[in-house]
């Protein structure tokens, strides 16, 4: 990405080449950090791919879901994107979008807070040839400060990582630091321009039945239930007395979303349901309005279920949402 | 891709052949089998107006990858012949019209006809499976005897010039494994040298008929399809040896989830035995091919089914390296081959076995391998 399209000259650039915007360093993985760094010494030496297949650490053979699963990204087929289009994947984590857009759109900037993150991103970039791919490391998003300049970006991909702004910051309103971030997305975004997000309904239907708050089970292995159904001032004192902090991980409801798109500037607002999960490796995607999503949703669920949910089965049970949202002109 | 799609379907309404203008379009996105490699992938999307089903979209993955856009391009090829082949044909009702054929964004897209129904892997019903699978069984052979002889025998020709041609497809895709090829076909090399000037009709090929490739509605198939892997002078008796072998590997695998390790038996060794021998001696009499052929043929299925899996429009390399085994093998007939399929599932309930320390159902795994091996040793 040339240098014009940032707002100030980086901090650095690493040995892989990942340009440094952020004096913040922030570090998150399944794996341990010492684990990533000896990863990705064997990334450097072996290829990333046999880095993986030949690891006998079964978190990092695991990284093949996601790291080498392009139909994830297969949901933003709904963007308008064509060899001109720029993208930014939003807290790209293992690239698994960043790699699927690649050979479809101009260019492509994977930006993340983790640096070591970015650091595979890259160096599977070069050993793919894969050219058109820049990999920058931003300040968390709570920070709301990204490096890029107004309006450069034809789609902002942002997939599992709203639910998590917020919690690097350990004081102020998650939901206003929420808002402020996709104020900033909005920002960089060009007029017209589409975020796609991928995240957890805070109603889901597994929520119902007791599944345990997917954010939550970061922080504790046992997990903890019901907190996303809850007021989130309770959820708060339930998290607080289980773990001694703050529930700071919001998820929201469909009506939640269209709020909190609406207050950052976003308009035209698309739902979507993947089935099952929006995490899968290839989930089969409805528009919300679609009456397949009820019928979906609940029929795995036993008849009572059925009986009980039908007066108000245009209720939206659906576990996960994509969103596709275009920022105003 | 989808909104300029959409723009353009709401333009061209009329002269796609819709019957009005749509008002509430809808794009539902299937999920991916993930059987072939992603960047050759096809994405294919249901289009709705409200609740009406209008038609197909499928386009590949990366609008550059030559070989996705060949598969798409063979996909029209195809269905253009096909309708050319059978004017009138009421058959044509069960196979995908071409509607669109365009580039958005420079983005291949194909748009096809929505056929109802539900494909046959969906017709399983577990309360009684033996049955629904007779069932699926007598209505995909019904199906596809009576599409060949509509379509009718393009040629006939020397059983030695059809065994010619997949084998040097086959050497062509994998010169380095052709070792396996001779192994099997020198042991039925007697009955090859004896029918190889016999004259073989050859019949029209769906190339991937698989249940999930089969719809069917109220008892009858409504439609069929996928077909890219279309070819008009088939191997003889290919797509029944492809729909038994998939099938099977299907339920098998179905068993396997469950860790049913009885019905695996049961299925495996027995009953399927049963139902495939009935459906391909009667399939074979109506194809005119003798049973004495068979012994010669099961060797090409699975070479032709290398090649269709390895091409590298799929890349499917899970699927070869199954065959692969299967080659070593050397099952000799189309009932052997099903049973020899089930080495997979007992091996993915070793697996599970071992992992959860379940030493007895591992070691009830362990037994049925090693009979398996038993029957195919000195071959």
């Amino acid at each position: 990405m040339e240098a014009d399209n940032f707002l100030y000259p980086e901090h650095g650039v690493s040995d892989s080449g990942v340009l440094k915007y952020s004096l913040s360093p922030s570090y998150w993985s399944l794996l341990s950090q010492d684990v990533m760094k000896s990863f990705l010494a064997e990334v450097k030496t072996k290829g990333w791919q046999k880095a993986i297949s030949t690891s006998s650490n079964p978190k990092i053979k695991a990284l093949y879901l996601f790291t080498d699963s392009p139909s994830r990204a297969d949901g933003t087929f709904y963007l308008s994107l064509n060899d001109q289009s720029r993208v930014l994947d939003l807290g790209s984590g293992w690239g698994s979008y960043t790699f699927a857009l690649s050979p479809r759109v101009k260019e492509v900037v994977a930006a993340d807070a983790n640096l070591e993150s970015l650091e595979f991103i890259a160096l599977r970039a070069r050993q793919d040839n894969c050219c058109n791919i820049s990999a920058v490391q931003i300040e968390p998003l709570d920070f709301a400060k990204l490096p890029f300049v107004d309006g450069i970006f034809d789609a902002v991909i942002m997939n599992g990582v709203l639910e998590w702004v917020g919690s690097h910051l350990k004081k102020g309103d998650p939901l206003k630091i929420q808002q402020n971030c996709l104020k900033e997305v909005s920002r960089v975004l060009k007029p017209g321009g589409k975020i796609w997000l991928g995240t957890e309904n805070r109603f889901g239907l597994r929520y119902f039945l007791g599944a345990p708050d997917d954010h939550l089970k970061y922080y504790s292995e046992q997990g903890i239930a019901y907190t996303t159904l809850v007021p989130r001032f309770i959820a708060s004192l339930i998290t607080k007395k289980k773990l001694g902090q703050p529930y700071r991980t919001y998820t929201h409801s469909l009506a939640g979303l269209k709020r909190l798109l609406g207050k950052a500037g976003f308009s035209n607002l698309e739902f979507y349901y993947p089935d099952p999960d929006y995490r899968s490796v290839s989930p089969k995607i409805f528009p919300i309005i679609s009456s397949e999503v009820s019928a979906n949703i609940t029929k795995r669920q036993p008849v009572w279920f059925k009986v009980i949910t039908f007066p108000i089965k245009r209720f939206v049970f659906c576990d996960s949402f994509f969103v596709a949202a275009r920022r105003e002109k | 891709m989808i909104p300029l799609f959409k723009d353009y379907l709401l333009k061209n309404w009329a002269k796609i052949g819709l019957s009005r203008e749509p008002k509430n379009l809808l794009f539902i996105k299937f999920a991916d089998r993930r059987i072939r490699a992603a960047e050759v992938g096809i994405i294919s999307f249901l289009i709705k107006d409200g609740q009406k089903a209008l038609m197909i979209l499928r386009t590949p993955r990366y609008p550059t990858n030559e070989e996705a856009n060949r598969s798409l391009e063979l996909e029209y090829a195809n269905l253009s012949s096909l309708s050319e082949k059978l004017p009138g044909s009421t058959l044509l009702a069960q196979i995908p019209r071409l509607l669109i054929w365009e580039k958005f964004d420079k983005i291949r897209v194909l748009g096809i006809s929505f056929l109802a129904g539900a494909d046959l892997s969906q017709y399983m019903s577990s309360a009684d499976i033996l049955k629904s699978y007779i069932d699926n069984f007598s209505l995909m052979l019904s199906w596809l005897v009576n599409f060949q002889q509509e379509v009718g025998a393009e040629q006939t020709v020397p059983l030695g010039t059809i065994v010619e041609r997949v084998y040097d497809e086959y050497r062509t895709l994998f010169p380095d494994k052709i070792a396996l090829a001779d192994a099997y076909f020198s042991s039925c090399q007697p009955d090859l040298a004896r029918f190889k000037e016999q004259m073989i009709p050859l019949f029209a090929q769906h190339g991937d008929f698989h249940a999930q490739n089969i719809f069917a509605l109220k008892g009858r198939v409504s439609g069929v399809i996928d077909w890219e892997d279309f070819e008009l002078l088939g191997v003889p008796g290919f797509d029944l040896f492809h729909f038994i072998k998939t099938y099977f590997e299907g339920l098998f695998g179905y068993f396997a989830d469950k860790n049913d390790v009885m019905a695996l038996h049961q299925f495996s060794s027995q009953v399927s035995q049963q139902v495939v021998k009935v459906t391909s001696d009667s399939y074979f009499s109506k194809m005119r091919l003798g049973p004495e052929l068979v012994k010669i043929l099961v060797p090409l299925y699975l070479l032709k089914s290398a090649v269709l899996a390895g091409e590298p429009r799929k890349k499917a390399t899970a699927a070869v390296t199954r065959l692969e085994i299967l080659l070593r093998l050397k099952p000799l007939n189309l009932e052997e081959l099903v049973y020899f399929s089930s080495l997979f599932s007992y091996g993915d309930i070793y697996k599970k076995a071992t992992a959860e320390q379940n030493a007895q159902l591992a070691e009830i795994c362990r037994n049925e391998i090693q009979q398996i091996q038993l029957k195919t040793k000195g071959r």
